[in-house]
């Protein structure tokens, strides 16, 4: 009995959290998923909070309890020339699922590109597209951001000390 | 007749766009240079602060002073042994005739401009060109800009060098 109730326990974390990701996000983990060296990690609710209030800063603990679910894949470089895809392919996914770009970092070989969804009220999805030499990132996060937060404490500010 | 009148239209739409912000021409020429460093911030960012709570009068000057913004670019080099050089193609490659110098700062390692563009008594752009012993920036801000709250938003956004602005509003 055990067994069963931590399978559907387990299986309703995964539906759900599958559930939670846009088109764009299940077109990109379709694409990879299974591959070499591709990561791919995606859960929800109190959990998703609990890892985003263990990797973050203090200053990001009000931004962070209005987020619902959080979803992210690694997948190296080399695979998207494997699979004949390229980034800015993936961006005009992203256009074509009314995700608007909120802004863009270039930083020491970094390109980091902020996407925003609105659905309802306070329940928005937030992409981040992470391209790293070796590898790309994509995080989606749903739930609402204080703006504030995006503009004070992100990848968007411009200290000496992020070399901007 | 017709033709002429929509070409003319089309040219006027067209300067419209590209003199959007001035540092385009910069963007295009070094977009590909890894050893710069860009920011860009679309309208859409600054539209989140639309109607938003502020605890503060003063917080509330702000994000109003940010709802009406319309973008934001920076291009940025450090560690960059022709800064000096960098500063000065800026403003062969900026259409400087087009602004009003608000404010200079000269100090022992960098110079800064600010530069201004104005129209029916609205600021629509703000240019800040900055060229040190190592350090290259040019950012430009556009939309509808309230200089007595472009500091405050600088603080608000860790943008190094709108502190100066702070500096010409105590002046006045």
């Amino acid at each position: 009995m055990k067994k069963i109730t931590t399978c559907v326990f387990f299986s309703l974390i995964v539906i759900t959290s599958l559930s939670a990701q846009s088109r764009s996000f299940q077109a990109f983990r379709d694409k990879f998923s299974g591959a070499e060296n591709v990561h791919h990690f995606s859960t929800n609710g109190f959990f998703a909070r609990a890892i985003l209030w263990m990797t973050t800063a203090d200053e990001f603990d009000n931004a962070i309890k209005s987020i619902r679910s959080i979803s992210l894949m690694t997948v190296p470089k080399s695979l998207f020339r494997e699979r004949e895809v390229s980034v800015s392919g993936f961006k005009t996914v992203l256009s074509d699922d009314s995700f608007d770009e909120l802004g863009r970092v270039r930083d020491h070989g970094d390109h980091v590109t902020l996407y925003m969804k609105t659905t309802q009220s306070k329940n928005n999805r937030y992409i981040f597209l992470i391209e790293e030499p070796g590898e790309v990132v994509l995080i989606e996060m749903t739930g609402y951001i204080d703006p504030r937060i995006l503009l004070d404490n992100s990848s968007f500010s411009f200290s000496d000390k992020q070399k901007i | 007749m017709k033709k002429l009148i929509a070409a003319a239209g089309l040219m006027m739409v067209m300067t419209g766009a590209f003199a959007q912000d001035a540092i385009s021409k910069f963007f295009s020429k070094y977009q590909t240079d890894e050893s710069f460093s860009q920011v860009v911030v679309s309208s859409k960012m600054f539209g989140l602060f639309t109607n938003m709570e502020a605890e503060t009068a003063e917080d509330k000057e702000v994000l109003d002073a940010i709802s009406k913004l319309k973008g934001l670019r920076i291009l940025h080099k450090e560690d960059a042994r022709n800064a000096r050089a960098l500063y000065k193609e800026a403003f062969t490659l900026i259409p400087v005739k087009d602004y009003e110098e608000l404010m200079s700062v000269r100090d022992k390692d960098k110079d800064m401009k600010f530069l201004i563009k104005e129209s029916g008594g609205k600021i629509s752009e703000l240019l800040m060109i900055m060229g040190g012993n190592e350090q290259f920036m040019v950012l430009s801000l556009f939309g509808e800009i309230d200089l007595k709250q472009v500091s405050r938003i600088g603080k608000k956004m860790d943008v190094k060098g709108l502190e100066h602005l702070d500096k010409m509003d105590k002046k006045d």
